[in-house]
């Protein structure tokens, strides 16, 4: 008997405090990729002078809990995802749609990951959401990479339970959806949002596993690959504005307007909204094949940026 | 935290972490400044009014007189010579 790879779950739930496990994930979704549970150990030679040429043995120094799974974004997991990742969510409405306005906020909530994979079960408790990436190709699902640290690893967990979010008419797309830049739309073609919380699993003397989670800072990135009707992107990128015929000696800031829609159910979508976003972006490179220039747009998220999220979830 | 008002349009909910923990609550439609706690004051200007939750109300200009008030006589003379 094999282990079959396909079998595999990953789900969610936020704790009410550092040290209280769920015991149950509130969400549970498949993965196109990734990990549901992983332990980097960390082991070194243990090693000294002595009377032979042999190494004497080695010691352990950390064993650190996490996860790193990719998924397709669904409309009630990538809301609990969402607001693990940033830490606030303020939910406006009395009935479906609610709409949950996702912001980051001075800490993140903890939470226990649970993961299957064949007919093994864990669960990581007192995790924090190290970083979140949003990515899309063309009118595909938007799909995400979430990676939890976490202090504490269960293996053969018993865990039961969990809403499951299957995919089919459950997906948030590009189609129909906002792409602006700098308010003006634009052909964006693929791109990405990483939210990068800078976690440290902090080992103490006194455990292998980490006594705590500590976020850093929170940066926000976006990657947007755009197929441009002209070169004036560019231009503003380097002079500050499309008319601009000089180098400008401070950065170029813009707005950034993202909006995913569930195709299947309208009145549900995502969007991702920055007001200060630095700018960045190379010239394309000409080839002698010919076809479309494509340019990357890099930004740098300066300041606040929500994610504006309408489902049929009334609170996290 | 300076005491401002701000005006809610939509009743929401709200939950966000800070080092000390979760903080909650919820605001009705209205304009609140007063009454306010310094955490919830400091969750509006983070969370609600860069994001249109919650507007700042200029607390600064004087209040607008009634619609149906008069405006203030003119000086007579003589008080514009006692000047």
């Amino acid at each position: 008997m094999t282990v079959q790879k396909r079998l595999s779950q990953i789900g969610f739930a936020k704790q009410t405090a550092k040290g209280a496990a769920a015991t149950a994930p509130t969400y549970v979704v498949g993965l196109t990729g990734g990990t549901v549970y992983s332990a980097d150990v960390t082991e070194n030679d243990l090693n000294t002078t002595w009377t032979d040429r042999l190494l004497p043995g080695h010691e352990r120094t950390e064993v650190l809990p996490g996860s790193e799974a990719d998924i397709v974004c669904t409309p009630a997991t990538i809301g609990l995802l969402l607001t693990l990742a940033l830490g606030a969510d303020a939910v406006t409405g009395a009935g479906d749609p609610y709409t949950h306005t996702i912001t980051p906020s001075t800490a993140l909530p903890w939470h226990t990951v649970f993961g299957s994979y064949g007919a093994d079960k864990s669960a990581i408790a007192d995790a924090k959401i190290d970083s979140l990436e949003l990515t899309w190709e063309k009118t595909g699902a938007l799909k995400a990479k979430v990676k939890s640290l976490g202090c504490t690893f269960t293996f053969a967990s018993t865990w039961t339970g969990g809403t499951a979010e299957n995919v089919i008419g459950n997906t948030f797309r590009g189609q129909g959806g906002v792409f602006t830049v700098a308010g003006t739309t634009a052909r964006v073609v693929s791109g990405s949002i990483k939210i990068d919380n800078g976690c440290q699993a902090i080992v103490a003397a006194y455990s292998v596993t980490p006594d705590t989670i500590a976020e850093a800072m929170v940066k926000c990135d976006v990657s947007l690959t755009i197929v441009p009707d002209d070169l004036l992107l560019f231009r503003t990128v380097v002079t500050g504005s499309s008319s601009g015929t000089t180098a400008q000696a401070v950065p170029q800031y813009g707005a950034i307007d993202l909006k995913f829609i569930n195709t299947a159910s309208p009145t549900h979508d995502l969007e991702f909204t920055a007001a200060n976003t630095r700018f960045m972006t190379k010239m394309p490179d000409v080839d002698p094949a010919g076809g479309a220039a494509e340019i990357t747009l890099e930004g740098s998220v300066a300041g606040t940026f929500s994610f504006i999220l309408r489902n049929a979830i009334a609170s996290y | 935290m300076a005491a401002r008002k701000y005006e809610i349009t939509d009743a929401f909910r709200y939950e966000a972490y800070t080092p000390e923990g979760p903080v909650s609550g919820e605001f009705s439609p209205g304009v609140t400044g007063d009454d306010l706690t310094d955490e919830q004051a400091l969750y509006l200007e983070q969370h609600a009014v860069p994001f249109g939750l919650a507007v700042v109300v200029d607390d600064t200009a004087p209040p607008a007189p009634p619609a149906d008030s008069k405006p203030a006589p003119a000086p007579t003379d003589k008080q514009e010579k006692a000047k």
